[in-house]
This record gives structure tokens, C-alpha cells and sequence, in this order.
């Protein structure tokens, strides 16, 4: 459909684009340009309750806070995760009781490469927010199981995709891959083609893996 | 709960799955059982993995939805939804409201449908093979629609960002008219033949039982976490899409057990037919499709956005780096989430229990494995 590469061009990122679609596409390309011009941006939190009451009981721990298209980022630092997530879930003025989601952004050229990302959300308040914390390649994580019990299966999510670690997690292991498979899929260094060849040889018996 | 006794045999250990039609997909749990009693239960999953993330960052931002179209394949028509809500808030694209209001109708008869196959699925699990025929009667009038309109029963590409692919065809207002005409006789037909029945109580009533703290706890969404009384729906919460625009109830249970959550879909069910009902009513003309640049390419950002699917809270954490294609994009299966909470529900019940539970769970295995 709307599409900027022909359907039947090989997916091979390093051939040089052939010059057919170019012309077609380039004023296409223009009239996107000026939607980015156009588009929301990061709004800095000024006066934020949440915000204030952080600084206040973790001085230093959280590193920004800001909008973006309405909805509430706090990056904030690995080392204080946990202790703050527990202040989040307990103190009566927020009770962030219901944990949404756990995932994992990687930035490859990052020096600290990835970025957990937890939604939270508080039955008292109605108000979901995201707090990202940024993370080392070999560090571990802290894990928020004993928090919330629906971190279980999503921290072995983020193991399982991205490697992640997550310290003090009861039972970490793969969960949607095999146990024996090698290496991790949402990795930005994982091609989408790439599998683990030895355990597909291993395991469905296939002579040849086609590539 | 019943306590587990201890017999004279030493515990062991069955699987039930990955090919168990129970299991509704390729689901396999270890249970720990002792005689009849479960004393414990491991999910494996997995089975399904198509890589579906993964392969969203390697296409551009139409060519994903198909994919999300497909990992609840049961609700195959709303499931794009959020992820089109959500690129269309970062690409500040606006949808013309008759677009809206047929986005909603067919999310809403798709949520039937979904749980139609489930009632279902869920009493011919419990034995009760009637009821499967008459539910799928139904269902069979709403895939009809579907193939109307999207040209496919059930692996429809149903929404487009920007609107719709096509307009209402011809008679399609009517023929929706008749069923929501018709539907809540049909329904009094499943209540009579399950809500009383003395069997589908002693089968589910204080089967599964889960309180309103610990569901939270959970993370459960959607029918489970409902059943157990807490009045969490995101199309009243958060409203999306236009769903403000409308009158609706958000039914919840009281003991938190199998039979509560039945309750709980039997009634959400009438609610989506209430919601089709007053989209009929002012249904506005006008275009279906807002102004869409043909290389899409939302500014970089992030973007939560969630939506009431059948089975709960389906969210899409969007990420753009500012290219036609997203730097990453996060699928919050309901399911996969409250599949967790299976091991809790099922410790100490019958074998022929873990049947209900799982059942009741409502779950889709190919947005588990995703």
C-alpha cells in the first residue's frame, strides 16, 4: 500500500537503492518533512505533584521528567529504581497499584544501551505514568517482583528479548524461546533473519537452514 | 479453597497440552497433581512465537498492522485499533467521525463475537454442547458482516491509520439493525440454558475465586479483573477513538469466581449491542478517510496507547525515532498477562477444574506468544 520500497526488491540493506522509485517518492518525502516540523515535542514538568514528592524523599534519583503528548515521563536513576517503585506502590498519596507493562528499549549507541520502561497505573488517582530508567549492558537490573506480582512473566519477557538480568527475580529463565536458544532477538544487533542455526538444526531436524 | 489431602500416592507430575483442545491453542501445563487434587501448575508457552515485535521494526508504519491484526485472532477487528490510535496521535492525524463511529461498531460487534466463540468454547469445555451451537449461530451472523465490509471472516486488515479502507456497502446499516434487533432474545437463550442450570453452577461457582486486591495485584484486566469487582474498562477511563460519545455500563461481579466472570461477558455483551445501537441512531455521513502523507513518518517520540479489547487492556507502547519505521513497538497482551495468574486459580481444585479455569481466563495463544 503506501509504501516507499517495491514489493519485490530483495530486503537487502547494503545494495544501493535502485533509481526508479526515487523520483516518485521524493515529493512525498518532502510533504512528510513538514508534519516532523509540525509534530508534538517533549514538554518539561514544571509544577508536578509526583515530581515535587520525589525530589523531596529521593533527592537526585530522578534524572528528567517530561511530557509528551500528554503523558507523563520520570527517568530516573537504576540505582534508586526499586527503592522508588516501592515509595510509588505505598504512598497513600499515589498508590500506583497496578503495574501495566515492563519493557526494554535498546540504543545501540548508547553507553548505557538499554531503557527499562515501566507503565504504572493508580486505581485512586486514574493517572498512568512511565518511568524509564537507563541501564548498563552487563547490569543487572533490580527486580520488582516482590512489588507487583505481574512482573514475573513480563521481567523474563524482557530477559528472553533483550537479555536483561533482573536480580533477585525467583525464577528467570527464557519464556518464549527454547531454554537452550542462544542469543537475544530484540537486541538492535539481532538482524531479523538471524536465528540460532545450531538449535534449528538441532531441534527440527532441518538439513539446510534456508536463509 | 479445598486443601489438598495427602494420599497414599506420591505426587505426580501430567501434561495437559501443548495439543489439548482444552487448552484453546498450544498452551501446555506441567501440573503437579495429587490423586485428582492440582497442587501446582507451570505454564509453557511459547509455541506461537512468530517474532511479531521484531518484525514491526523492520516495516513501515502500514505495513505492521496486519501482524497485530493477527495476534488475536479471535479479535482480529479491533486488535489494530490501538496501535492505529496511536500513530495516528503522533502523526497528528486527524479521522473524520463517521470513521469514528464505524470503527466503534465493528470493535463492538467484534467484542461480541469474541464473546460468543468464547461462551462457546468455555460451556462445551463444561460439557454443555448446545450452547456452542447457538452461540456460533450468532457469531455467523456477525463474521457475515465482517466479510461485508472488510472482505474476510476472520483474518480481516479491518482499520487503516487515517480511517477506514472502504465505506458502509450498500444494505450493510440494515442488516447490522436486524441483529442487535435480534440479539437479546438469542442471549435470553444462553440464560436460560446456563445461568439456572444446577450443573454450569456446581461447575463454576466458587471455581477459580480471585479477590479484587490480588487481581489488581495480578495485573489482571478486562472480564477477570472485572469479575472480581473492580470497574476498570479503559473505554471509560482513558476514552479513546470517541468512545466518550457514548452511553454504556461497565458491568462487574461480586465473588470474583468462574461463574461472576460469565456474568460479567454475558452483560458486557448487551453493552457493546446498547453502544451499536446508538451508532445506528447517528451514524453522520461524510468522508472515511482523514488526509494521510504517503510516507509516514511520525516525529520521533513515544507514544502508550491502550484499548479495551475483549480479553482487557491491549496496549501498544509506540516508539519513533522519527523514520518510516518504528524503533520499536511494544504489545501489551492482555492474556499473557493474566495466564499468570493460572498457577494461583487452579491450586487446590480438580483437574477437570483446570478445564473451567483456563476457560474462564478467556485466553488467545497467539497474542501470548505474540
Amino acid at each position: 500500500m503506501q509504501d516507499e520500497k517495491k514489493p519485490n526488491q530483495p530486503s537487502n540493506p547494503d545494495s544501493s537503492e535502485p533509481p526508479k522509485p526515487r523520483p516518485a517518492a521524493k515529493p512525498a518525502e518532502a510533504a512528510a518533512k513538514k508534519t516532523i516540523q509540525k509534530g508534538p515535542s517533549y514538554i518539561d514538568l514544571a509544577e508536578d505533584l509526583l515530581l515535587n514528592k520525589l525530589n523531596e524523599n529521593f533527592p537526585g534519583a530522578v534524572v528528567s521528567a517530561q511530557s509528551y503528548l500528554g503523558q507523563r515521563i520520570y527517568s530516573v536513576k537504576i540505582e534508586t529504581l526499586y527503592r522508588l517503585m516501592v515509595h510509588l506502590r505505598d504512598a497513600p498519596e499515589f498508590q500506583f497499584d497496578y503495574l501495566v507493562d515492563i519493557t526494554a528499549l535498546d540504543y545501540l549507541t548508547r553507553q548505557k544501551r538499554f531503557c527499562l520502561v515501566y507503565h504504572l497505573y493508580s486505581y485512586q488517582n486514574r493517572d498512568l505514568i512511565r518511568v524509564k530508567a537507563d541501564l548498563g549492558l552487563d547490569e543487572p537490573a533490580p527486580s520488582v517482583t516482590s512489588i507487583w506480582k505481574t512482573a514475573d512473566w513480563l521481567e523474563r519477557e524482557a530477559f528472553d528479548m533483550f537479555g536483561i538480568h533482573f536480580s533477585g527475580h525467583p525464577n528467570l529463565k527464557r519464556i518464549l524461546l527454547p531454554d537452550d536458544w542462544h542469543g537475544y532477538p530484540l537486541r538492535k544487533d539481532y538482524d531479523i533473519k538471524l536465528q540460532d542455526q545450531a538449535w534449528i538444526k538441532r531441534h527440527l531436524t532441518v538439513r539446510k537452514v534456508h536463509r | 479453597m479445598i486443601e489438598p489431602t495427602i494420599l497414599d500416592a506420591k505426587e505426580i507430575e501430567i501434561n495437559m497440552g501443548p495439543q489439548h483442545p482444552s487448552t484453546h491453542g498450544v498452551l501446555r501445563v506441567k501440573l503437579k497433581i495429587d490423586g485428582e487434587k492440582v497442587r501446582q501448575a507451570e505454564c509453557i508457552i511459547g509455541y506461537l512465537h512468530r517474532g511479531v515485535e521484531k518484525i514491526s521494526e523492520n516495516r513501515n508504519y502500514f505495513k505492521c498492522i496486519p501482524y497485530y491484526d493477527r495476534t488475536d485472532y479471535i479479535a482480529a477487528v479491533s486488535n489494530g485499533l490501538g496501535f492505529i490510535l496511536g500513530v495516528e496521535k503522533m502523526a497528528e492525524i486527524q479521522v473524520p467521525e463517521r470513521a469514528q463511529y464505524i470503527r466503534i461498531m465493528m470493535t463492538e460487534l467484534n467484542r461480541i463475537a469474541s464473546h460468543l466463540l468464547w461462551l462457546a468454547t468455555h460451556a462445551l469445555d463444561i460439557g454443555a454442547m448446545t450452547v456452542f451451537l447457538y452461540c456460533f449461530r450468532e457469531r455467523e451472523e456477525i463474521l457475515k458482516l465482517f466479510e461485508a465490509l472488510f472482505g474476510a471472516r476472520l483474518t480481516t486488515h479491518a482499520f487503516r491509520i487515517g480511517g477506514l479502507w472502504k465505506d458502509l456497502p450498500p444494505g450493510f446499516v440494515e442488516a447490522v439493525k436486524k441483529f442487535t434487533d435480534e440479539f437479546p432474545a438469542r442471549v435470553d437463550e444462553y440464560e436460560q440454558l446456563l445461568t439456572k442450570n444446577r450443573i454450569w453452577l456446581d461447575r463454576t461457582r466458587g471455581i477459580g475465586v480471585i479477590s479484587a486486591a490480588e487481581a489488581i495485584e495480578y495485573g489482571l484486566s478486562g472480564p477477570p479483573l472485572r469479575g472480581s469487582g473492580v470497574p476498570y474498562d479503559v473505554r471509560k477511563l482513558r476514552p479513546y477513538g470517541g468512545y466518550e460519545n457514548f452511553e454504556f455500563d461497565v458491568p462487574v461481579g461480586k465473588n470474583g469466581d468462574t461463574y461472576d466472570r460469565y456474568l460479567v461477558r454475558i452483560e458486557e455483551m448487551l453493552q457493546s449491542r446498547r453502544i451499536v445501537e446508538q451508532i445506528l441512531q447517528k451514524l453522520p455521513s461524510g468522508p472515511i478517510r482523514g488526509k494521510v502523507p504517503r510516507v509516514l513518518k511520525p516525529a520521533a517520540g513515544e507514544y502508550y496507547s491502550a484499548v479495551e479489547g475483549p480479553r482487557g487492556e491491549l496496549g501498544y507502547y509506540i516508539v519513533s525515532d522519527g523514520s518510516t519505521q518504528p524503533f520499536r513497538v511494544r504489545i501489551r497482551p492482555p492474556t499473557f498477562i493474566s495466564l499468570q495468574v493460572l498457577d494461583r486459580l487452579v491450586r487446590g481444585h480438580l483437574i477437570a477444574d483446570v478445564v473451567a479455569i483456563i476457560g474462564t481466563l478467556d485466553i488467545v495463544l497467539g497474542e501470548i506468544d505474540r
